[in-house]
């Protein structure tokens, strides 16, 4: 552990970015740098000088050396390379355009800041605003920068795909049911526009048509003229030879007297009378009587109400019925309540807490080590022994010796005496100049450490007692048996009571619910009731079977009054009959005497006596009109044939008429020559009349002109408001284009959610108990042994700590120094997670004690000492009582305090 | 005797990949019209014999009643120079067809049989022309055809070589389909067609091939042909481009852009001084962080009628491999995804979608 110590104005915190900026670098500047560039920037670059630079030697676990010399100024002249090998490393550590040293640790600039660089005051914002560092934590674990957390990513896309795709539902405004809407629309104006086309497109070939058969009829005309001159020409020879025959048939005409005519008139009209006398109608069934009195006894008037059971009311019952039906099912699914009266009043996570303290294994004592310091402390002992009678024994004989030469030498024995002098200060210098001391001394810090080691795990065994005796007690005090699977049994029923609890809730609510429907249900039907039919009964079932009666009865007094319409109808019909035969009796009468009237006129007899059977009458009248009738014809012929004369020469002579039928003929022959024998034939086989065709063709072509008009009429208004196809097609396949645009973005918004949703679930199932397992080891140390366990939930990176009473508890909750603390344990954590496998990272803590009282920070320092066994912890303060701390306990040999000097910095 | 040639106009087409509802598709077909009038106008002034036309003249399910007053005004135009049109599959000579509708000028001849039907242009010179009159099923014209008369006989209609038929793209469908020796088998000197759109000189048939743009990536020199019959029945051919607009279809390059604006201008930088209309692929490689869309480029610019952008081979510049590697959620989705079983466009939408939406960025729809 480093710490660099200095007061205010001393530079800690320029070098505490320093180091930062010569691992890390800064991003390569793209447009308006981000805000905390510039704040960066703003506080660190310096004012006086042009170039802006700080270089670091870093070793990495690879054994590599490696030095990074970064230009904050323009990160583009940024090195790093190999101090032993001068190997070019930039290709390993770019990132963002620019070299940064945090991706050897898996990390990068912005993620390091978030786990491993704690800047001025950072541990103590996490106590007022704890959401903002877990957030920043939940980034390094999403992304390992400072990017959105998993979370938010996935809230980002939702929100996304809600914007810009939305849901397929009706009457949603966003883009997927619009486009689709659109999509519709453009598809039924296609259609449409194709119809118009093809309604278009027969109306031309409707028009081609009519305009083709106008033309064919029209020439049909023409022949049919032609025709007629030839069939006129025939007609006129015709007329001529007719004209000569009657001429000579006709030559002696008679007349008859007048008196025959008007008996045959009389006589034919009363045989015409005799012949269309009327039948007499036939009576049978009841009399007009009869039937006004069975009209009489039925009602005239409907009856007010419903004839049949409205709907309304039927299913307003139905409802009724059905709440009912599923009252009565939900009655019998009541849940059964659990008793928990043996609990105590104790919760399941007090029991779980209490089963898990006891359940958790005693530390043992480890008997090798104690045998290896027992081995230790002897050997030492014995060694000490020998060297010290060694010492003592060269120096007793060196002063013997020295004594002896001081003898010699008084007596002037010079030699023998100067001999035994060098020989005895020879002993005594021996006896100093061994190596004996030090490798004894080794073995004493030997023996020092594996004394640690022992007195650690009593230490442990000691806490392991402790806890357990507290939970025993604690299980006792609620009366409970410390049995571990007792407790978690009892915990395990009072989990199941809590859930019985929620469903009868659940159930009661749900009773409480369908109550109060079915009540509804039943207000609901006596307010439908009410409107058809009034009852003053109280039971829904009777009240209803009341009403469909009612219904029944009304329908049964409309049937009589359509049998009284059906019997008044029958009446009138009836009356009419009865008089109509009446009237005939009176008309069949005066037919026989005009029958025997006009016999008397004519004078028919039979064998001199009279007819009496009207019919015989009528057979003898009707064949003297026959004979009367011939003669007439007869005489009638030949004045007819005279007229037909007449009518043939039309007022001309003889002579005059066979001129003008040779005209004609010649006429008649050119045209035959034109037109030819084959267009005529039609035409003059033909048994209609020339002029009946030419009728008939003139008549077709109106119809065919007015088709034709009509139908150019329809051409040009269509004309008018067709749409194009063309454009159809193109909105139609731009809508399309846009439906595949959003189809695909929601397919890929969908897929994207799912693998991120996913990922965050493992991570997080494969974060959590190494966060966990991480921030437990250190815990007990760091708290004293006030906290031994620990959860973090890998989703929003809160923890909670659990103590000697098994509850966990918010580690926010606690007080500061405890918090900052677990939290500075969780960024270790994360840093150690994040960091490549193999690689250790550091961590840069500027004044991260500045606010705590002296108690918590002694507990803070004494946290980063244990952390530095494993990584290089670098800290800056300013705090007298931390470089006392220091320089009490950081003495080892990786330990290292420096005094920064503010008279040094520059100004 | 001149003739000017040409084919497949295909007036009232619709032109689906220019944005619905802009006026520039409208522009596009009046471009169209603008080039029969050129053609016309051509011939006209070339003192041509005739002009014939191989069928495709206009689309019989999209046109107008509009198109089918301008062609007969066309025509008119330039009475009495001759007209000769075989109508082809998309403007099939049926009942409610133009040609069947409208009351030519003296000048145009429409050919109306299935069967090829004898024209004297000239003493010596007979044109034979034939109409499809149904959209599709229509055969060989040539099947079972010999010319029955002596001088010099050529050929009008819209069909099929077989063996120009690969040449033309898999989407040609061969409609009155026919093999070119049968041209001379039937006594012919030469065959002017219609149907291909990509133009082609062989020794007995000719191509013009469409004259005005319909769709990118047309090649050749297309337009219209000035075939001049020799007496000996041999044909000189000279191409002319007559489209009043031209179709450019380019590819650009968009790696080294770091910015939307860089590649809208890189783009508008690749078009400027372009007339017509323009395609525009974009390729290459860009920074994850673009955040680029293509209604972004889709604005018109002021010299082109009309403009498509789409996407080719466009890569983000993500490391995918190392983010894999993170132990992070971020590192797990990469994971994931990358050993899904999707599709390579749709994998990698999915991967800068899901880690656009990690960096807190709101552009996650990934092109």
């Amino acid at each position: 552990m480093n710490l660099f110590w200095g007061l205010n104005e001393s530079g800690k915190s320029t070098w505490h970015a320093a180091l930062y900026a010569a691992l890390c670098g800064r991003p390569r500047r793209k447009g308006k740098p981000s805000r905390d560039d510039e704040d960066f920037e703003l506080r660190h670059k310096p004012w006086d000088q042009a170039e802006w630079k700080v270089a670091a030697q870093v070793r990495l676990e690879d054994g590599r050396r490696i030095e990074l010399v970064h230009n904050l100024l323009n990160v583009t002249e940024s090195t790093v390379l190999d101090i032993d090998l001068g190997r070019d490393y930039r290709a390993e550590i770019l990132y963002e355009g620019s070299l940064d040293g945090a991706h050897w640790l898996g990390l990068d600039r912005r993620s390091f800041v978030a786990t491993a660089c704690v800047y001025q005051a950072d541990l103590l914002a996490i106590v007022r605003s704890s959401p903002h560092l877990q957030e920043q934590l939940q980034r390094a674990a999403a992304t390992a920068s400072a990017d959105a957390t998993a979370a938010q990513a996935i809230t980002q896309l939702k929100e996304f795909f809600a914007d810009n795709v939305g849901q397929d539902r009706r009457n949603s405004s966003k883009p997927l049911r619009t486009t689709i809407e659109r999509v519709e629309r453009a598809r039924v104006a296609l259609a449409a526009a194709r119809s118009e086309h093809s309604e278009y497109t027969k109306l031309a070939a409707a028009r081609n048509e009519f305009q083709d058969q106008a033309r064919y009829i029209s020439d049909q005309i023409e022949t049919a003229r032609a025709a007629a001159v030839i069939k006129e020409a025939e007609e006129w020879s015709d007329r001529l030879l007719k004209a000569r025959e009657i001429a000579h048939r006709v030559s002696n005409l008679q007349t008859v007297p007048e008196s025959v005519g008007v008996n045959i008139q009389q006589a034919a009209a009363a045989l015409n009378s005799w012949r269309t006398r009327p039948t007499l109608p036939y009576l049978e069934g009841p009399s007009a009587s009869e039937l006004s009195a069975q009209i009489a006894r039925l009602p005239e008037r409907a009856p007010e109400g419903d004839l049949e059971p409205s709907s309304e009311v039927e299913l307003a019952y139905s409802a009724v019925e059905s709440l009912r039906q599923e009252l009565k099912f939900h009655q019998s699914a009541k849940p059964q309540e659990v008793d928990i009266s043996e609990a105590n009043g104790a919760s399941s996570e007090e029991l779980r807490t209490l089963s898990a303290a006891l359940s958790r294994p005693q530390p043992e004592v480890d008997q090798n080590k104690v045998d290896i310091l027992g081995h230790l402390t002897r050997s030492l002992d014995q060694q000490a022994n020998s060297y010290r009678k060694r010492t003592l024994t060269l120096q007793i004989a060196g002063g013997a010796l020295i004594g002896a030469a001081l003898a010699l030498l008084v007596i002037h024995l010079l030699i023998p005496g100067v001999a035994a002098a060098v020989i005895g200060a020879a002993l005594i210098v021996l006896s100093f100049t061994s190596h004996e001391p030090e490798r004894l001394k080794g073995l004493a810090e030997e023996m020092a450490r594996a004394e640690d080691d022992v007195r650690r795990r009593e230490y442990e065994i000691e806490y392991w007692l402790k806890n357990r005796n507290e939970a025993v007690a604690h299980a006792q005090k609620l009366g409970l048996d410390p049995d571990t699977s007792a407790l978690t049994a009892l915990a395990d029923k009072l989990d199941s009571s809590e859930r019985v609890s929620a469903e009868i809730e659940s159930w009661q609510s749900a009773h409480f619910e369908i109550a109060e429907q079915a009540a509804a249900a039943q207000e609901r039907f006596w307010e439908v009731l009410s409107t058809h039919h009034k009852t003053d009964l109280a039971d829904v079932t009777e009240a209803l079977q009341q009403y469909r009666d009612a219904c029944v009865r009304r329908s049964r007094v409309l049937v009589d009054i359509e049998r009284r319409k059906q019997l008044q109808e029958q009446l009138r019909i009836r009356e009419q009959l009865e008089q109509a035969y009446s009237q005939s009796v009176g008309k069949i009468d005066q037919a026989e005497a005009a029958l025997r009237a006009a016999a008397k006129n004519c004078e028919i007899q039979d064998n001199g006596s009279q007819i009496d059977a009207p019919e015989e009458l009528a057979t003898s009248i009707q064949a003297w009109i026959d004979d009367q009738e011939a003669r007439r014809l007869s005489r009638d012929r030949e004045w007819a044939e005279w007229g037909d004369l007449q009518s043939l020469l039309a007022g001309m002579k003889f002579e005059d008429l066979e001129q003008e039928t040779a005209a004609r003929t010649v006429k008649a022959r050119e045209v035959f020559a034109r037109f030819g024998a084959q267009s005529l034939e039609p035409f003059l086989t033909s048994e209609s009349s020339t002029d009946e065709m030419l009728q008939q063709l003139k008549q077709q072509a109106a119809e065919t002109a007015e088709s034709l008009a009509h139908v150019e009429g329809q051409m040009q208004e269509r004309s008018k408001t067709m749409k194009s196809v063309a454009e159809a097609e193109e909105e139609l396949e731009a809508a399309r284009s846009e439906l595949d645009r959003i189809s695909r973005l929601k397919k890929t918004l969908e897929t994207t959610t799912q693998f991120l949703e996913r990922a965050q679930e493992q991570v997080h199932r494969s974060i959590a108990p190494v966060l966990r397992q991480a921030v437990g080891q250190r815990l007990p140390n760091v708290t004293a042994g006030r906290y031994w366990d620990v959860r973090v939930d890998p989703e929003n990176l809160a923890v909670q700590v659990c103590g000697a009473n098994g509850r966990f508890r918010e580690a926010t909750a606690l007080s500061h120094g405890t918090a900052e603390q677990i939290y500075l344990l969780l960024r270790v954590a994360l840093a150690e997670r994040l960091t490549t496998p193999g690689e250790i990272c550091p961590l840069l803590l500027d004044d991260v004690t500045v606010h705590s009282d002296s108690e918590r920070t002694k507990a803070i320092l004494e946290c980063l000492q244990s952390i530095s066994r494993e990584r290089q912890v670098i800290l800056f303060s300013q705090q007298t009582e931390v470089l006392d701390w220091a320089r009490a306990n950081l003495t080892g040999p990786n330990d290292a305090v420096v005094e920064l000097d503010a008279s040094e910095v520059a100004v | 005797m001149k003739l000017v040639v040409s084919s497949d106009l295909h007036l009232d087409s619709a032109f689906a990949w220019i944005s619905a509802g802009s006026q520039a598709a409208r522009r596009r077909r009046d471009s169209l019209r603008a080039t029969l009038r050129r053609i016309l106008d051509f011939a006209w002034s070339e003192r041509a014999d005739a002009v014939l036309c191989g069928g495709d003249l206009y689309e019989h399910e999209r046109f107008t009643p509009d198109t089918a007053s301008f062609l007969r005004a066309s025509f008119d135009r330039v009475s009495p120079l001759k007209v000769f049109i075989a109508p082809g599959n998309h403007d099939f000579y049926g009942p409610g067809s133009i040609y069947n509708s409208v009351m030519w000028s003296p000048n145009v001849t429409i050919f109306d049989s299935s069967r090829l039907t004898p024209i004297t242009l000239s003493d010596g010179l007979t044109l034979w022309g034939a109409a499809h009159r149904v959209p599709a099923g229509t055969t060989n014209f040539l099947k079972e055809f010999k010319v029955d008369r002596g001088g010099v006989n050529i050929a009008l209609f819209h069909g099929s070589e077989l063996g120009d038929l690969p040449s033309q793209g898999s989407s040609k469908s061969p409609h009155a389909p026919f093999r070119a020796e049968e041209i001379e088998r039937a006594g012919l000197s030469h065959a002017f067609l219609g149907h291909y759109h990509r133009p082609r000189d062989a020794e007995r048939h000719t191509y013009p091939g469409n004259p005005d743009p319909l769709s990118f990536g047309e090649d050749g020199p297309r337009g219209i042909v000035i075939a001049t019959i020799q007496p000996d029945g041999s044909v000189t051919r000279i191409r002319k481009n007559v489209s009043s607009t031209t179709a450019t279809d380019l590819t650009v390059d968009v790696t080294g852009c770091a910015s939307r604006q860089e590649v809208s201008d890189r783009v508008h930088s690749a078009i400027a001084g372009i007339k017509g209309v323009a395609r525009i692929t974009l390729e290459g490689e860009l920074p994850a962080d673009v955040d680029l869309k293509l209604s972004d480029l889709e604005r018109l610019p002021s010299n082109l009628d009309g403009y498509q952008v789409r996407f080719g081979n466009i890569s983000l510049r993500y490391d995918f491999k190392a983010l894999a590697n993170e132990p992070t959620v971020r590192g797990q989705f990469v994971k994931d995804v990358l050993s899904a079983e999707l599709a390579d466009d749709e994998r990698r939408r999915v991967l800068v979608t899901g880690l656009r939406a990690l960096e807190g960025r709101d552009d996650l729809e990934v092109f």
